[in-house]
């Protein structure tokens, strides 16, 4: 209680040189300019770094025909398609990869360098150097027009936020050497180090709560913008949507559908009422994204989402990435709870490394507390 | 608001907060102005089913936005995901590569059974973009070129189920039956397509052959049975190319 008497005059004195602003103003200053515990931007470029690895890491060997100038779109085709009366479906852009022009080695060390640059990203080393390569590189790998694949506008989405909120993090910071300054703070390894009393930097970041928003704003946008989309279909209407990626077109046959028959009825009203659940999730996702007591919900439907468009739909980035847009809209207080969670897996010890140190508690049976219980401990302290 | 945010939110100086807001607005509406800027449909009309134009202030802000923004932090998507057409098309290839005497050398297929799932998957979109199909609008009445020209002509899908690409006058575009022609764009890639294989595989030409099939429909299980072409592969043959 001293402790809150005694920030009284700051707070007025703040509120004296903060515009005057109530209502919407007010919610969107609060909204995009709270600084907010880095721990959520690391934790998202953690998993996106990995997830970037295992995109690109399966076409080791196959750079050239699906990235290079003289592979399936080669540079000829570059070339008609700028004659071509309606232009190509989607404008050419730059990617780093045409600097390559159809050279095998120059693309090959170009793709191995992504994966190391994705790689030392994922860790968190050098964090604003990487942020941007890795931007630059998911770009530029997906920029062959002639796979578009929706799922790589996520990847894009995920790397340009998180380029943004490493770029601005703790640049507000004065004391930093040069090399911070460019290279990033060093204490981005995995999910950060917890911020202290003896850490260069503030424990909040203006521009990790920017780029976690951005991301949120933007994620949310997709999600309503796919599930209006579906509803141009008469199939989503009729509740029959998922019934063709059960029985895709090369493999099924009519006499395997015609078999289900006595089942139909049955089968139907379940691939309904999943394909109502699934616009519902889509349509009122902003509803229920920042909300904490919706996290069920929210993660509920990222895993099923996943599960189906990795089993049903056959759709491989879609899942894992849906899922860390998702987990970015987690509040750093539950990420320290999983993080907490997680450090009782042996191996996996250094995580709690991120945690404040006066929440972390070694495990054990007198310390189970719950995380409320924890927080409202070291809140006190 | 807490005491705490508000101690954080004092510490951001207030130009900040303008300029970030600027941007951040800035940004959010080029991003929006795309999405709405999509086409839309196709839609029931008098006229058939037709697509929608998106609405002007979206098209405007997006003709701005796109070009000189979005195209340039690669965020030009509109999020009308095409994995959100339930009967979506699939197709696969396969390419018949040939030497100087026209012999046929080895017939590849793709998605490359050998290959990883996630290389499959990107085979199977090359293939896919081949089966941009568009309709063709036959002339109605008779056609006569101005003298010393040429009748104008144009490339059709001709057959049943063996699809060929024919040339024919636009003024004998067959009127009893939809017609289809393969769009500028899937040309394009086939060619595309041919030169890679001839180069890696080392043959004098390639003949570029898609290979589609339409989803069957839930409607089966009420009865109704389809054509049985419909449960049959679409061969639709682009011809030869050289590289």
């Amino acid at each position: 209680m001293s402790k809150n008497r005694s920030v009284q005059p700051a707070v007025k004195d703040s509120q004296e040189r903060m515009p005057r602003a109530t209502g919407l103003v007010q919610a969107w200053v609060r909204f995009w300019f709270t600084p907010a515990d880095p721990v959520g931007l690391h934790a998202v470029r953690l998993l996106t770094g990995l997830l970037f690895i295992a995109w690109l890491l399966p076409f080791a060997g196959h750079q050239d025909a699906l990235f290079g100038l003289k592979g399936w779109f080669d540079l000829g085709a570059y070339k008609e398609a700028s004659h071509l009366p309606d232009g190509p479906p989607q404008p050419f852009s730059w990617s780093v990869l045409y600097l390559c022009g159809s050279d095998p080695t120059l693309l090959a060390i170009a793709y191995w360098a992504a994966i190391g640059i994705f790689a030392l990203f994922s860790l968190g080393i050098w964090t604003r150097l990487t942020a941007v390569l890795s931007w630059v590189m998911v770009v530029s790998f997906t920029a062959n027009p002639a796979s578009p694949y929706d799922g790589d506008a996520l990847l894009a989405i995920l790397a340009f936020y998180l380029m943004i909120g490493y770029l601005l993090l703790d640049q507000r910071t004065l004391k930093q050497s040069l090399w911070a300054r460019l290279l990033g703070p060093g204490e981005t390894f995995l999910l950060g180090r917890a911020r202290g009393r003896d850490s260069l930097y503030p424990a909040t970041s203006l521009g990790a709560n920017i780029a976690l928003r951005l991301l949120q704003v933007h994620f949310a946008i997709v999600m309503v913008t796919s599930g209006l989309t579906k509803l141009q279909f008469g199939d989503w209407w009729t509740g029959a949507a998922l019934w063709y990626p059960l029985y895709p077109p090369f493999r099924a046959t009519l006499a395997q559908v015609q078999a289900q028959t006595p089942h139909a009825k049955l089968y139907m009203t379940a691939l309904s009422l999943a394909a109502y659940a699934i616009l519902a999730w889509q349509i009122v996702f902003p509803m229920f994204a920042w909300k904490p007591r919706w996290r069920p919900v929210l993660l509920g439907g990222v895993v099923l989402g996943w599960l189906g468009t990795a089993f049903i739909y056959e759709l491989p980035l879609f899942g894992p990435a849906i899922c860390i847009g998702c987990l970015s809209y987690l509040t750093a207080t539950e990420w320290h709870a999983i993080i907490r969670l997680l450090a009782r897996i042996p191996g996996l010890r250094a995580l709690s490394a991120a945690l404040p140190a006066a929440t972390w508690e070694p495990p054990g049976p007198s310390n189970r507390m719950s995380t409320p219980a924890v927080l409202a401990t070291s809140k006190s302290r | 608001m807490s005491q705490s945010q508000s101690n954080q939110l004092a510490a951001v100086p207030r130009w900040l907060v303008i300029v970030g807001s600027v941007a951040i607005a800035g940004h959010l509406v080029a991003v929006l102005a795309m999405v709405l800027a999509a086409q839309s449909g196709p839609w029931v009309t008098p006229m058939g089913p037709s697509t929608a134009l998106p609405p002007p202030f979206a098209e405007s802000i997006n003709e701005f936005a796109s070009s000189n923004y979005l195209r340039w932090i690669k965020m030009t998507n509109d999020y009308h995901f095409a994995s959100n057409h339930p009967a979506m098309s699939v197709a696969t290839l396969e390419v018949r590569l040939k030497d100087n005497d026209g012999k046929e050398l080895a017939t590849l297929k793709f998605p490359d059974a050998k290959a990883n799932f996630w290389v499959q998957h990107r085979q199977s979109l090359l293939a896919r973009a081949l089966a941009e199909d568009q309709p063709v609008q036959p002339l109605t009445g008779e056609f006569i070129p101005a003298p010393g020209r040429q009748v104008s002509s144009v490339q059709i899908w001709d057959g049943k189920q063996d699809l060929q690409l024919r040339t024919v006058p636009e003024h004998l575009i067959p009127r009893e039956r939809p017609v289809f022609r393969p769009s500028e764009w899937s040309l394009l890639l086939a060619r595309s397509y041919a030169r890679f294989l001839c180069r890696t595989q080392g043959a004098a030409s390639a003949e570029v052959i898609r290979h589609t099939r339409e989803s069957l429909s839930p409607m089966v299980w009420r009865g109704f049975n389809p054509p049985p072409e419909s449960t049959e592969d679409l061969v639709a043959n682009f011809g030869d190319f050289k590289p």
